[in-house]
């Protein structure tokens, strides 16, 4: 054998394995493998956010899922006369949006805080790194960091109790989830099913575009289609009145408390349905109701709009529990809201 | 566990660290092909252990038969030993692969004359690659046979050569003349080979895992709901199953031709750009090379001499047919063999007489035609059954040209893929065509890009390896229609089934 060919190719490979695996690392921790839609990540939110001035002069500040990021701010702003900001992402809990408040009260200066309800539920991790981060956060909330290099996400030496197995174990999931089970792979179409996101996730201010929809989204949704009329009329089984977990309620009182403290007023509201979608939502209304009314803060429930709820065009065409807004649908919701918005705080102003 | 399982590359990064170091040394041989023996059994068993069995005993008893054959000067009793080793090994594969098709053809034939008794069907797994090590093994026997090789006294050799590890799933076929005398020296580590061999795999990877496997969810959403298929997606289905298979296939072959290179060993090349041949003949000579080659020379040269335009005729339907059957059992598969046979046998004088007369326009039309012919004759194979291959048929003649399609163009083409996914893949089969079209027109240009400084190799290195990452299909996505109940659905090779 010749050693120095075989020295020199191990070099080689050796090598190429490392760049591979540092750019691998660079993507990772820059949120690329995070998830389909964009900017999924909250640690990846809040490094952004932070840094945009639209974020820091926002006057209304909107948090929550999916039921919300399709609301025009365009409509909003025209009619309230205020700079709007959305913060949240698909999916999105109360639990990881409360900490994004909490590291950002810094930056932010709202003079108010509007809630949808449909974020008002248990924390879910859509994979198991998330899984594993969401654990720590509940032990240990986690704080903002500027750094886009975050090397405490892979080594955590900052926390206490940590020994070496707990570091090494750590180290081997999130390196399992680079190799193995991890995002490269259990997410392996995500690039070129969006490849958009390789930039979005690597150059996130320099990504203007979108700019203008102030973290808000735009929405392809299709509309109600006639035969999903023609089973809401005939076959349809609607979805029960779904009350909101207790457990989940203390920490939007935490959140609300928090900017009472601050003198930032506070909105609750409950994105539409198509009405025969759900069953009328009498339990969750009261729940939320009586929730408001402790806290001194006003509900509006936009199922109470019937020109709204028995418009098909507004809505989702979907079977499942989880129905959206269409673009028509977000406009005439971001009307209605504003509206109610400029009547309850800004009329007098 | 295949060639794109992580865990085959731990463990093969840690075998070729011990194969150069400790293994592959003139006075360590026997251990060395000791050790090649296990890992490739071991290899085997990853995918099920119980076929282990099944190899063990088809090289015991080729063992044994060459070396009675070999040392027997007795025709008769050559002859008769011959004959058993065919027929055992025909045996095991009539057993494990065609069971149910005889069963079938017999309760086909029992029906159409009244009689209506169920036959017994076996739900037997296919043991992977039991195609070809049966072919590999019977090759031996024969050419000892045939006094063209001599036997194999050391057991070791003897079974490495039919159980090594990056053949055994699905070849190349390896002749025991070229392949067994790599196994008795020991092989000097070449860096240029290596980089190469390297180069190799992940383009062989990049095939399988980047075109293949994205290919396949489209092909299978496709193959299971043909009647619902417009003309053009069932053009696109046809088309891509085309693409699909040749990349999974020849994806594989380099692969596995890298992997042996990497330890010393040279395999036959089995694809040189079937996509590109001229005509159908040529196709068939560059597709999957070592299999035809075998059926070439153990039955094309073994039926009588055609002296007779008709005989021609009936030896080429022959060889095509079995060719047929060999991929898979049933008439779907006999039929695609034999209509490759006729096309060979109907469209190539036509190509070759207007080549030849220097009739360009005919030639190309005829070269059109021939690769048309070639990919429609392809839903026969990957087709399940004769209605689901008619049903593909029928999809070719579904065509509504109306300004709503046209506008709808985008929604209807998406078939288990989005537009993106589409797209990469056009893309992705481009610079598939353009690297087979480069290496098909400039082959010394091909040759210095290894001996040029490793820049531009580095860089397609790199990107070969980032494309697998990032735009790899890997296991979770397998379209309407699951190749194989299997747990790794997407690392599974086509071949490997056969």
């Amino acid at each position: 054998m010749n050693k120095t060919d075989f020295k020199l190719f191990l070099k080689d490979i050796s090598l190429g394995l490392f760049v591979i695996l540092f750019i691998l690392f660079l993507c990772n921790i820059s949120g690329v493998f995070d998830s389909l839609e964009k900017s999924s990540k909250p640690k990846l939110l809040w490094r952004n956010l932070a840094k945009k001035n639209s974020v820091n002069t926002a006057q209304i500040i909107f948090t929550g899922n999916s039921q919300s990021y399709f609301l025009n701010p365009t409509i909003i702003d025209s009619i309230t006369e205020k700079s709007s900001q959305f913060f949240g992402f698909p999916g999105a809990s109360i639990k990881p949006l409360s900490y994004f408040f909490l590291n950002s009260w810094d930056y932010l200066n709202p003079e108010l805080v509007v809630l949808e309800t449909h974020s008002f539920k248990s924390m879910y991790a859509k994979t198991n790194i998330d899984s594993i981060i969401y654990k720590r956060w509940e032990n240990d909330v986690p704080r903002f960091s500027n750094s886009p290099l975050n090397f405490n996400n892979l080594l955590p030496f900052n926390e206490k109790k940590s020994n070496f197995w707990d570091i090494s174990n750590f180290n081997k999931s999130e390196l399992r989830y680079l190799t193995t089970g991890g995002p490269a792979i259990v997410n392996h179409h995500l690039i070129d099913s969006k490849p958009g996101i390789i930039y979005q996730a690597l150059f996130p201010n320099h990504n203007n575009a979108e700019d203008h929809l102030k973290g808000f989204c735009k929405n392809t949704y299709l509309p109600i289609s006639d035969s999903l009329l023609n089973r809401y009329n005939n076959n349809w089984i609607s979805f029960p009145d779904t009350r909101i977990e207790t457990d989940i309620l203390p920490t939007v009182e935490s959140i609300i408390k928090e900017c009472q403290s601050r003198g930032i007023k506070v909105l609750i509201y409950e994105s539409p349905m198509y009405y025969k979608h759900f069953k009328p939502q009498i339990q969750r209304r009261k729940q939320i109701d009586s929730f408001c009314q402790k806290l001194n803060i006003p509900f509006v429930d936009l199922n109470l709009e019937s020109s709204l709820i028995k418009n098909p065009n507004y809505f989702e065409n979907t079977e499942k529990q989880n129905q959206h807004l269409t673009s028509d649908g977000a406009n005439a919701v971001s009307n209605i809201l504003a509206n109610k918005m400029k009547k309850l705080f800004f009329l007098l102003e | 566990m295949g060639f794109t399982n992580l865990y085959f590359w731990l463990g093969f990064g840690f075998y070729f660290l011990l194969y150069w170091t400790i293994l592959n040394r003139p006075n360590r041989l026997k251990l060395r092909n000791v050790s090649l023996l296990t890992v490739s059994y071991l290899f085997y068993a990853s995918w099920d252990w119980r076929f282990l069995g099944i190899i063990i005993f088809s090289s015991i008893l080729d063992y044994m038969i060459g070396i009675k054959i070999d040392t027997s000067s007795n025709i008769k009793k050559r002859k008769w030993l011959l004959f058993f080793s065919v027929f055992a090994n025909l045996g095991f594969l009539s057993i494990f692969k065609y069971h149910n098709f005889f069963i079938e053809s017999a309760q086909l034939a029992l029906n159409s004359v009244g009689v209506n008794h169920d036959l017994l069907y076996l739900n037997w797994v296919l043991p992977v690659g039991i195609s070809f090590y049966t072919f590999q093994t019977m090759s031996y026997t024969i050419d000892v046979y045939r006094k063209e090789i001599t036997s194999t006294k050391d057991p070791f050799v003897f079974f490495t050569y039919i159980a090594f590890f990056p053949q055994l799933l699905a070849g190349p076929i390896e002749r025991a003349k070229d392949l067994i005398p790599q196994f008795k020296k020991t092989h000097s580590f070449e860096l240029k080979e290596a980089k190469k061999a390297v180069l190799r795999i992940l383009w062989g990877a990049f095939k399988k895992i980047v075109i293949a496997n994205r290919l396949a969810v489209y092909v299978n959403e496709g193959y299971a709901n043909p009647e619902q298929l417009s003309g053009l997606t069932t053009v696109f289905v046809i088309v891509f199953f085309v693409i699909q298979l040749y990349c999974d296939f020849s994806g594989y072959c380099d692969m596995a031709i890298g992997i042996a290179r990497l330890l010393g060993f040279k395999l036959s090349e089995n694809f040189t750009r079937p996509l590109l041949a001229k005509n159908i003949k040529t196709v068939y000579q560059r597709w999957h090379i070592t299999i035809h080659k075998w059926f070439r020379d153990y039955i094309y040269f073994q039926l009588k001499i055609p002296k007779t335009k008709s005989r021609k005729v009936v030896n080429v339907l022959i060889v095509f047919g079995l060719a047929g059957l060999w991929h898979g059992s049933g008439w779907n598969f006999l039929l695609w063999g034999i209509m490759n046979g006729t096309l060979i046998l109907i469209l190539d004088p036509v190509i070759d007489n207007a080549a030849k007369a220097g009739n360009k326009a005919l030639t190309l039309i005829g070269r059109i035609v021939g690769h048309v012919a070639v990919y429609l004759s392809l839903i026969f194979f990957r087709s399940k059954n004769l209605e689901q291959a008619k049903a593909m048929f029928s999809g070719l003649s579904r065509w509504e040209f109306s300004m709503e399609n046209i506008k709808d163009f985008k929604n209807q083409i998406q078939l288990g893929l989005n537009t993106y996914e589409i797209f990469f893949g056009l893309l992705f089969i481009f610079i598939l065509f353009s690297v087979e079209y480069y290496q098909e027109c400039y082959k010394d240009q091909v040759n210095s890009f290894y001996e040029d400084n490793g820049l531009k190799r580095w860089f397609v290195t790199l990107a070969l390896s980032l494309s697998i990452i990032f735009f790899g299909f890997y296991d979770g996505r397998t379209g309407g229609e699951v190749i194989k109940k299997s747990n790794n659905k997407q690392e599974q090779f086509i071949y490997e089934e056969f």
